[in-house]
């Protein structure tokens, strides 16, 4: 039809036409396209990072990006896709071009994920090696090392709840007054922690199979008691705030922050889990040399980490973090020893082999 | 000169709802992934509430629209019409996640709405109004009334008030004035606004997420979930094929009652 | 001729009529006076009744570099969907008006038929063929997206306008011994000019206003205002959204109203 109007109007008409078409591309070119320098025989970059938005890209600008970058003299750019980066790298993957190189804490679930699907590099052997020698037991694994750790943890506010549940347990247990709150977003940590009530152990949690009926019916029960299925730490801390609810299932950092505001919390470490989240180099990347050198360096600069966990919060995988970071902040950090053999860890491998069927029967559970 | 735009919606309106249906046929499951969606309570749960949301929506954005409507083509104080068309037109001008925000406030559990119903005394414990499906309406009817008032206000600028009048003045009461004189005459405007307020109202995303929250889904939020979540692109696209159908048969059915003309004058 | 009780009954139909419009009249202010209201209390977080009052919101607005960049982008976004939008649809609307072409209904129609689709479900297949040529996630696909979203209102304002300026006026000047040219230019063009800009600022406050697209079809970088105050509404309120709504809402009411005038005068 377009052609046929072409070819029937007078040139100046055609003109135009054409002038329209190349004016709604020229404006539309006019922002945002990405220059990509060939990649030199050093890789000097520039990186990009995926990260997760506001204080949480500020802390790793500052802590991480800005000395790094100073040291080797590689640009270093940070884009914020919080909670997105599966979607999008896949997206990436089907355009053909991955436009990102490293993944800054990736969630536990997502990364591996992305590992199965093979879309992150695994860790060169050597450089696995020297990960292991410095970061703390447990936290390297094939595809990365963990950073931004936190837990899952049981949180109460005092002011509001007479008694709050010593345990999972009792969390789900419906004489127990109180206007509840969960995650939306992690099918594995509610069914791990219902895993839990209904007394699985939490030494078992990391290889136990869970019963995916059992699961849900203990979910079930408790459902209308929960008020809030949050979607993001923000929104967690303003639901607590608000008095929209008076319990729940919180980031351990997040509901001491609300204590310091000013908002009285009581966190409950029992039956907790351990949540880590992944530094990750992304497979295709242009600047994959640029992009593990940036790895080695966030590993081998405890004080950097130290101070990344002081700005967010969360924790680190760098045992010598520890000695630059004050006692307060310490002890509430999920990976101070005492905190950690509390808290459970969860079976991944199962997750990544069930997810079909568990995000499936997760979104009849939750929406339906 | 008509080409540029006949390209656009070629290339950017036909082909993107084309590829939508071809994709769900094709991709997946193939047709599959149609039975897979209506096997899902959770997206049969969203299809229910869509309706009937946005059923509730329409019968009070249409109500309140067009009396609004009517009201301001009757009133002859200029300060009236001022003020009534202020109303009406400052939501819609005031940005569509702004207008939402609103009511998040209002409604929270410690927010405007609960803290006077116990200053009234009608309640001791703050309600549960946020995240509820009544959030929903108020939300989306707040959006939409905007809407059913102008979609309804061109077919009774044409309503002649001496046929009124005359209908009075030879004995006609005024609910039956109103029955039989102005409602046939005012018929397309309501169907138009109508078709109009449900087709759009089926396809809101932003409002069921924030004031309807994780339990109160729409159909746009299972189809986000699909996308974003759960990375089963397939099943999004039958979800959003169903979607369509649906707009596409309400607009379909008022066009058969009342013709083309009277929702395209809705829309202007 | 009427009996009582139909007076009574009439009196009462009046005033239920009347109560209708006073609910929905006050339903209609109330939000948009709570939020300006709640702009100028100074408590840390939003609370009500506020407990402070002040401008610290909108400080807040004026200073911090939250807000600097998605407005940027948005202006942006905003300018150059408008523009495209009247190239797209201007020169095709004066062609369909003036050469009476057959089909010039059914173009017309379906320009403005995207604005009744149920948005989620656009947005889905924009989604799709976006992916297939990498235009996701980039800022020429967001105008694309929200360029497809002005072409509705922009058709609609122009085509009614042009229903009102009659051919014979340009006639009357060719008689007159202008070219063809140059009565295109002063007489239609001049008379179209305040439908154009009426249309052009639509399209603007449309694709400021606009959520949904650049939830599906944004990325990364890709932070607009409505979607930054979608996601702080959605993950956790920063207290100056008060303010920037309160902004806006004064803003676009001005700009539609000022639009909303030119549209009258062609008329």
């Amino acid at each position: 039809m377009g052609s046929n109007l072409l070819r029937r109007g007078t040139p100046w008409l055609r003109t135009t036409a054409v002038a329209a078409a190349t004016a709604m591309l020229v404006a539309a070119c006019g922002g945002g396209s990405k220059q990509n320098s060939a990649a030199e025989a050093e890789d000097k970059g520039p990186l990009v990072i995926a990260s997760w938005g506001a204080y949480f890209s500020a802390a790793t600008k500052k802590n991480l990006v800005e000395p790094f970058t100073k040291e080797t003299g590689i640009q270093v750019q940070i884009v914020d896709a919080p909670g997105k980066y599966v979607a999008n790298l896949q997206s990436q993957q089907k355009a053909g071009k991955m436009q990102w190189d490293l993944l800054d804490s990736t969630s536990g679930p997502d990364a591996y994920i992305l590992a199965d699907q093979k879309l992150v590099e695994p860790l060169p052997a050597d450089l696995k090696k020297q990960f292991e020698s410095v970061l703390s037991k447990g936290s390297v694994v094939d595809f990365g090392f963990t950073f931004s750790n936190l837990g899952y943890v049981i949180a109460c506010r005092t002011d509001k709840v007479k008694e709050c549940p010593p345990d999972a347990k009792s969390f789900f247990d419906k004489s127990i007054p109180g206007r509840r709150q969960s995650v939306a977003t992690s099918p594995l940590i509610n069914l791990s922690m219902a895993e839990m009530a209904s007394g699985v152990s939490p030494k078992d949690l990391k290889t136990h199979e869970i019963n995916l009926d059992r699961a849900f019916a203990k979910l079930k029960e408790i459902k209308p008691e929960m008020k809030v299925w949050w979607q993001s730490g923000d929104q967690m801390e303003q639901a607590y705030r608000n008095g929209e609810v008076e319990m729940g299932i919180a980031y351990s950092g997040r509901a001491f922050s609300l204590n310091d505001k000013g908002t009285p919390m009581k966190v409950v470490w029992t039956d907790g889990i351990y949540n880590p989240g992944f530094w990750q180099v992304v497979k295709g990347s242009q600047h994959t040399k640029a992009a593990f050198k940036f790895l080695e360096w966030v590993a081998n600069h405890p004080e950097a980490q130290a101070g990344w966990a002081k700005d967010t919060g969360y924790s680190v995988p760098n045992p010598k973090a520890f000695d630059y970071m004050a006692d307060d902040l310490k002890t509430k950090q999920v990976d101070w020893p005492a905190n950690r053999e509390q808290l459970a860890s969860l079976n991944y491998e199962w997750y990544v082999k069930n997810q079909a069927e568990v995000n499936k029967r997760w979104q009849e559970f939750l929406r339906g | 000169m008509a080409a540029p735009l006949v390209l656009a919606i070629l290339f950017l309106v036909i082909y993107p709802l084309f590829k939508l249906v071809y994709d769900s046929l094709t991709q997946g499951d193939g047709p599959g992934n149609y039975v897979e969606a209506f096997k899902s309570s959770a997206i049969r749960k969203a299809i229910l509430m869509t309706l009937a949301q946005s059923a509730a929506v329409t019968v009070l954005s249409v109500t309140l629209g067009s009396s609004l409507a009517w009201t301001l083509r009757r009133a002859t104080r200029r300060s009236v019409t001022a003020v009534l068309w202020a109303a009406v037109l400052l939501p819609f001008w005031m940005g569509l996640v702004v207008k939402n925000y609103a009511f998040a406030l209002l409604l929270a559990r410690e927010g405007a709405v609960n803290h006077f119903l116990q200053k009234l005394g009608l309640i001791d414990q703050p309600v549960q109004l946020l995240y509820t499906a009544f959030a929903v309406v108020l939300g989306m009817t707040y959006t939409m009334i905007p809407y059913a008032v102008l979609a309804a206000y061109p077919t009774m600028t044409m309503v002649d008030v001496e046929l009124l009048n005359a209908a009075q003045g030879m004995g006609a009461s005024k609910r039956k004035t109103f029955s039989t004189v102005l409602m046939p005459l005012i018929r397309p405007g309501i169907v138009a606004s109508t078709a109009i307020v449900f087709a759009i109202s089926i396809g809101f995303y932003v409002t069921p997420v924030l004031l309807g929250g994780a339990q109160t889904p729409f159909i746009a939020t299972v189809i986000s979930d699909d996308i974003f979540t759960f990375f089963n692109y397939p099943r999004a696209a039958a979800s959003s094929v169903i979607l369509l159908v649906i707009a596409i048969s309400v607009l379909g059915l008022a066009m058969k009652a009342v013709g083309l003309k009277a929702i395209r004058g809705g829309l202007g | 001729m009427t009996t009582r009780t139909d007076r009574i009954l009439d009196g009462l139909f009046t005033w239920v009529g009347r109560l209708i419009v006073g609910i929905g009249a006050l339903f209609m202010a109330v939000p948009a006076l709570f939020i300006a209201m709640l702009s100028f209390s100074n408590d840390q977080h939003i609370a009500f009744p506020p407990k402070t009052w002040g401008v610290n919101r909108y400080v807040d607005l004026f200073t911090s570099d939250t807000w600097a960049a998605p407005i940027g982008l948005s202006l942006r976004l905003a300018a150059v969907t408008a523009v495209v939008a009247l190239l797209l649809v201007l020169p095709a609307i004066i062609g369909l008006k003036r050469s009476n072409l057959r089909g010039g209904g059914f173009i017309e129609g379906a320009s403005v038929a995207p604005m009744l689709f149920p948005v989620a479900a656009y947005a889905v297949g924009l989604y799709a063929v976006f992916a297939e040529v990498g235009l996701l996630a980039s800022f020429q696909g967001i105008v694309i997206s929200h360029v497809i979203h002005a072409v509705p209102m922009v058709v609609i304002i122009l085509s009614t306008a042009m229903d009102q300026i009659r051919p014979e006026l340009e006639l009357a000047a060719m008689t007159m011994g202008a070219s063809r040219g140059r009565a295109w230019l002063g007489v239609t063009l001049r008379l179209l000019t305040p439908a154009v800009a009426g249309a052009a600022i639509f399209a603007f406050v449309s694709s400021f206003d606009e959520a949904v697209f650049i939830t599906f079809l944004g990325g990364p970088g890709l932070v607009t205002l409505p979607k930054l105050i979608f996601d702080s509404v959605q993950f956790g309120v920063d207290p100056a959204i008060t303010a920037v709504a309160t902004v806006l809402m004064i803003v676009t009411s001005a700009l539609l109203f000022f639009a909303t005038r030119l549209r009258k005068d062609v008329r």
